[in-house]
């Protein structure tokens, strides 16, 4: 085994290594922020207005935009991590010709296939899992009252489906690159086929979150998905427009009937559902990776 | 048959509909411990044929055979009797001679790690260079050592000498003679110059245009051929095999009976000779234009 993780890396080095870097750079980034928030004790100015409290806030201000960049910019990488190094294990062999040679020595190309997935997958996962959970660290500096078990804001962008979204990029640039055979076009595939996925986990995830929704205004750690109205006289939840059939909104009683709510997912099923949603990505990235044993094992080695 | 190390029975491979037929129906037999020169033209079925044996290209029509195995329905075990060098040596740029040998090594529990270092070491080959840096002849004698190495008893080798310098191709095709008879293997080597194999064959096989045309052991072979210019004389047990063009006149093979002693202004055939005239035979063309004065025109 020893051998094949050596030939492996030496074989893949440059896009392990180049992408690697930059997601080492982006757990760093991340981690130095939240060292950064930390020192500014941000958590007691959370129900407190006071001068201290606003230099606070003028230091945060200053770090926003890398936040933000970081934030936004690591899922997006690590998927492009994921079809960059997933692409070339089986095209850059066909493309080269190189393929024939274990090919023709072994006796089950799954046998070839399978460790090479695995070692490339699993440095990948480590990098990306590097990423996300500093990305918890950044958000739980930010966030410091709410624990980060609880807490479902940004949770697409940081924490454990990081890596799952980076493996889905990963399983889908193999399949495309062990089906095209070509790492250019494999490449092109690779990344339209796992942002379209990548979309219906979200719409996915999106859908399953809206069937359990309930009043979460006063959970600072919950997924907020509607602005409703709670009628206190009947208990209900509606939209406005079901509001104004009972009651006109200028009446001086509507606004002691009803009471604006946020209807969402609370913090407390953060571990749910983070978990439902890598179990998704999870899955994807399985039945890919599956395909793609199939193609190498049934395709031509040119 | 059980003495058979390779079979083709009826294969025929279309690579697209509508497209000539790379194989046109062959049925061969390569005996066990025989080394066997399958030769032909571009384009005459001899690359297809081989990855057909190691599973590459499944045949449109008929079967092939490794050692009374289908490919096909039991590849790892067809493959565990194969060693095969293509016709574009497929070594890794990347990775040195030594990295090749643990690869192979890594996914082959059979492999030989010693025979192969002795071999490259009896070329001199560094093992701690890049493959990249390597010559084409070099690459060549790598990938022999990985096959011979490999505890195959079967070689297909594809246009193995097509890269090689004249030095290159006669210690290619003496370590290989060597490797082969060492353990009574078998050996194919496909070419598109018959001498680059000849001596080293024992059995000599012609494709042209997808079909076998001649399949002879090469002892028999010659001694069953004689060549002429001119017409083939009206002799009785000499038959007329084809019309050929040599270099500024026309050639004519003939087969002459196994009892028949010298004939006047007939000569041995080489293996060149016997080749050309069977890819001749039925293609009278180009011969018949310059008979008539009216090649190139």
């Amino acid at each position: 085994m020893r051998t094949t993780i050596r030939l492996t890396f030496k074989q893949h080095r440059f896009g392990v290594l180049g992408f690697g870097i930059i997601l080492v750079a982006i757990a760093a980034g991340a981690a130095a922020l939240g060292v950064y928030f930390n020192s500014l004790d941000i958590g007691t100015c959370a129900t407190e207005v006071s001068e201290a409290c606003n230099a606070i806030a003028q230091q945060m201000g200053a770090m926003v935009g890398p936040m933000y960049l970081l934030r936004g910019a690591s899922v997006p990488i690590a998927i492009l991590a994921g079809v960059f190094v997933g692409v070339p294990i089986v095209a850059s062999e066909i493309e080269r010709g190189t393929a024939i040679l274990p090919w023709t020595v072994v006796r089950s190309r799954v046998r070839w296939f399978l460790p090479r997935v695995l070692i490339v997958g699993g440095v990948l996962a480590f990098l990306t899992a590097l990423v996300g959970l500093s990305l918890d660290a950044m958000h739980q500096s930010l966030y410091p009252l709410v624990p980060i078990t609880a807490d479902l804001n940004w949770y697409e962008a940081r924490g454990w489906l990081v890596p799952a979204r980076a493996l889905v990029g990963f399983a889908v640039g193999v399949l495309a690159g062990a089906a095209l055979g070509r790492s250019l076009p494999g490449l092109f595939a690779g990344l339209v086929i796992s942002g379209v996925m990548l979309a219906g986990t979200f719409a996915v995830g999106g859908t399953l979150n809206q069937t359990h929704v309930v009043d979460v205004s006063g959970d600072p750690g919950a997924l907020r998905l509607t602005l409703a109205l709670h009628d206190h006289t009947t208990g209900a939840y509606m939209g406005y427009e079901e509001a104004e059939q009972i009651m006109w909104p200028g009446d001086p009683a509507f606004t002691e009937r009803f009471e604006e709510v946020y209807l969402g997912v609370p913090g407390s099923s953060s571990v749910l559902v983070v978990t439902r949603d890598v179990a998704i990505h999870g899955a994807l990235a399985l039945m890919a990776l599956v395909a793609a044993a199939v193609v190498v094992d049934r395709r031509r080695p040119y | 048959m059980a003495d058979d190390a390779l079979e083709a029975h009826g294969v025929a491979k279309v690579y697209r509909r509508g497209a000539a037929p790379a194989l046109a129906g062959i049925d061969l037999a390569i005996r066990k411990g025989s080394i066997t020169a399958l030769v032909g033209p571009n384009g005459a079925g001899k690359s297809t044929l081989m990855k057909a044996w190691v599973g590459f290209e499944r045949p449109t029509k008929g079967r092939v055979l490794v050692d009374g195995i289908d490919p096909f329905t039991k590849r790892g075990d067809a493959l565990a009797k194969v060693g095969y060098i293509p016709q574009q040596t497929a070594l890794y740029r990347e990775l040195t001679v030594a990295d090749h040998l643990d690869l192979v090594g890594s996914l082959l529990p059979a492999f030989d790690r010693a025979l192969a270092l002795r071999r490259l070491d009896d070329l001199n080959l560094p093992t701690d260079r890049q493959a990249s840096q390597l010559s084409g002849g070099q690459q060549a004698q790598v990938a022999l050592a990985l096959v011979l190495a490999s505890g195959a008893d079967i070689f297909l080798l594809d246009e193995p000498l097509a890269a090689l310098d004249p030095l290159a191709r006669r210690e290619f095709l003496y370590l290989l003679v060597a490797g082969v008879r060492e353990r009574g293997a078998t050996a194919v080597l496909t070419s598109h110059v018959v001498t680059d194999v000849e001596q080293a064959a024992d059995r000599l096989v012609v494709l042209g245009q997808g079909q076998k045309v001649l399949d002879e052991d090469v002892a028999s072979a010659v001694a069953a051929h004689r060549i002429t210019t001119g017409d083939a004389p009206d002799i009785h047990g000499v038959e007329f095999v084809a019309s050929f063009l040599g270099l500024g006149e026309i050639m004519t093979l003939v087969r002459v009976a196994p009892d028949h002693g010298p004939i006047d202004g007939l000569r041995s055939a080489t293996l060149e000779e016997l080749m050309l005239g069977y890819l001749a035979a039925g293609r009278p063309g180009m011969v018949e234009r310059v008979r008539s004065g009216t090649a190139g025109r």
